[in-house]
């Protein structure tokens, strides 16, 4: 519903969409770069040493990726690729170390493959209200497995 | 209505007003949904072929893509691979899967006819039930399987009857007819 007015075209309702989450998500500041540079820089943050950074940011294992994936949930929507949860648990021993040499190469070259960057934006209803109200709706991103696999690896590297 | 039907069928049974009918309707939408995206359907993780194919499809895929040392461009291809052969793998079991009900259908009536215009003996009696229950059980898979009811059970005059090798849904009169003839053979209801 833009304006009270409910649009049925499909061009017309994927453009309301975006313009109401862009207008939703966008913020103003005054502030300036270097002002941003400044407050960190002037912030006394702990700081790691060169070999606890070294240990934490060692690359990932088959073994800690495949217990890690061992912990997911089945029946969850899968991400822009398809492949579900239950696929790669069935096939991790066989593709699993292909998917570890990915994700090291991908620390070393500063960037995961292009599946891996991919999501899927799509709406959720929210519990209560009318669903012909986008505000009623809660987007939600839909990433790969593999990428789940990696962010949770790496977090409990930490 | 009859704009909306897409599909209808007719089910043999024994008792001549109890035949269940299935109708699949076309619902006309003014918003209509996109095409979606490619999910993989996790029951193909059950049948023996597509993992061993898949397996396949790895050391294929290694041995054509060997000189590739991007790991992270390997990575998409195998994907890729794995993506298109599994979809070609759904393709080919939803045609023999549809064939195989066609050919259990067209047994199906054959006998349904046979029996109406004969003296029903009763070793044409068991075939004839041994069809429509796997007719019964093979639709039920396919509907289960794509998170659908085959026949609402809550309906009035349809019970869920627990019999080997796995749960249908007779009409009455079918559940009284089989239980009838199968006592010869062995079978018993839960009740």
């Amino acid at each position: 519903m833009e304006n009270e007015t409910i649009i049925k075209n499909e061009t017309q309702v994927l453009d309301a969409i975006e313009k109401y989450f862009k207008d939703l998500y966008t913020s103003e500041s005054n502030t300036t770069q270097e002002q941003c540079e400044s407050f960190i820089q002037e912030l006394r943050l702990p700081k790691l040493s060169d070999e606890e950074r070294d240990e934490f940011e060692g690359l990932l294992k088959y073994d800690e990726c495949k217990q890690i994936l061992e912990t997911f949930p089945n029946d969850k929507s899968p991400g822009e690729n398809g492949f579900t949860v239950e696929n790669n648990k069935c096939f991790f021993e066989l593709l699993g170390h292909n998917l570890v040499e990915s994700f090291n190469e991908a620390f070393e070259a500063n960037e995961l493959s292009i599946s891996q960057r991919r999501g899927v934006i799509t709406l959720t209803p929210k519990e209560d209200g009318s669903l012909l109200d986008i505000s009623n709706w809660r987007p939600i991103t839909l990433l790969d497995v593999d990428c789940k696999i990696a962010t949770k690896a790496i977090a409990k590297q930490r | 209505m009859t704009q909306f039907v897409k599909k209808s069928e007719i089910y043999p049974s024994f008792a001549p007003d109890r035949k269940a009918i299935y109708m699949s309707l076309s619902l006309s939408n003014e918003t209509p949904r996109g095409r979606g995206l490619w999910k993989f359907n996790n029951s193909l993780l059950n049948n023996e072929h597509y993992v061993n194919k898949i397996r396949e499809i790895y050391f294929q895929t290694c041995s054509n893509y060997s000189t590739l040392t991007d790991k992270r461009l390997f990575w998409e291809m195998l994907k890729m691979e794995i993506r298109a052969t599994t979809i070609s793998f759904s393709k080919t079991l939803a045609k023999s899967t549809n064939c195989r009900e066609i050919e259990i259908t067209r047994r199906l009536q054959a006998l349904d006819e046979f029996i109406c215009n004969n003296l029903m003996p009763l070793t044409l009696i068991r075939s004839y039930t041994n069809l429509m229950i796997s007719k019964l059980n093979f639709k039920q898979s396919i509907r289960r399987r794509e998170k659908q009811q085959f026949l609402d059970p809550s309906v009035d005059g349809w019970e869920m009857v627990s019999a080997p090798p796995s749960t249908l849904v007779l009409t009455k009169g079918e559940e009284i007819l089989i239980k009838r003839l199968y006592l010869n053979y062995g079978w018993r209801t839960k009740r």
